[in-house]
């Protein structure tokens, strides 16, 4: 439902999604000060609307551990959304 | 990192069209797209940022293929009784061709999201409807009424006859089919009440 837009897909940008509990705005604020400060993430956005809270990221370098330990970091729980 | 299925990407929007066709846009969810679909809904996000951002870009699409079809061989500067003539049978022929989508399109308006998604509609199809009028007006063609006034007076009485045709009923339950006869009876009633 927020945050950061999606700029033009670089070519090599890759997509992760992820089931998070991110659930309140003021969840989504403060992981916006961990991932907004990344310069490895492209675009991020959380759609709180979901009952999975998905968290959707754009990365050129970072892979999917590296993002479940940045949440983790700002307190979340976060787990890859299989497909 | 996951990729992009052009023939996923293609169902995920069918399903997600019909079932807010069906259900309404505040009814939808990612969850029970991916379950209609057959998909996950991971495989959705990869797509789409949100529910939202989904459905605003199937408005963007079906509302600028509602215009184009609208405006086929209509121009804004036609006489007005001409004009509207060629609408009606342009948004009949939507509707009847489109169905789901002309369903679509009501559900959008009736829901939270009719206010963004209005703007996407491209401002080509509002612009030329307002010059229609403005220079019908000019001419001593239309009345000059508030704009609700006019669209419920020159569309709703096609919008009603096509959803009795779809039906294939009318109010009270008899079988009805909307033949051109009847659309141009119609029609000339509309102009005669539109006339200044």
């Amino acid at each position: 439902m927020m945050n950061a837009t999606i700029s033009a897909t670089v070519a090599d940008t890759a997509i992760f999604v992820f089931k998070t509990n991110i659930r309140l705005l003021r969840d989504v604020r403060r992981v916006a000060q961990v991932l907004d400060a990344d310069a490895r993430i492209v675009a991020w956005n959380v759609d709180r609307q979901d009952t999975d809270h998905v968290l959707r990221v754009l990365t050129g370098t970072l892979d999917e551990a590296g993002i479940i330990s940045l949440i983790q970091l700002a307190g979340y729980t976060c787990v890859a959304l299989p497909d | 990192m996951r990729t992009r299925d052009e023939n996923k990407e293609l169902k995920i929007r069918q399903k997600a069209l019909a079932m807010v066709a069906k259900f309404g846009y505040d009814a939808f969810s990612m969850q029970r797209l991916a379950k209609e679909a057959g998909v996950s809904p991971a495989t959705i996000y990869i797509y789409y940022k949100d529910k939202e951002d989904l459905i605003l870009s199937l408005y963007q699409e079906e509302s600028r293929k509602m215009a184009d079809e609208t405006l086929k061989g209509f121009d804004s500067l036609m006489p007005f009784s001409e004009g509207l003539r060629i609408q009606w049978i342009n948004r009949a022929k939507y509707c009847m061709k489109y169905p789901e989508q002309m369903l679509f399109l009501e559900q959008i308006k009736l829901s939270s999201l009719h206010a963004k998604a209005w703007p996407m509609m491209g401002d080509d199809f509002r612009s030329r409807m307002k010059e229609f009028v403005t220079n019908a007006i000019k001419n001593k063609e239309l009345v000059k009424v508030q704009v609700e006034v006019y669209w419920s007076v020159a569309f709703a009485p096609l919008y009603n006859l096509v959803r009795f045709h779809m039906a294939g009923k009318n109010m009270g339950g008899d079988a009805f089919v909307l033949t051109d006869t009847v659309m141009m009876n119609t029609l000339e009633l509309v102009l005669k009440a539109l006339r200044p």
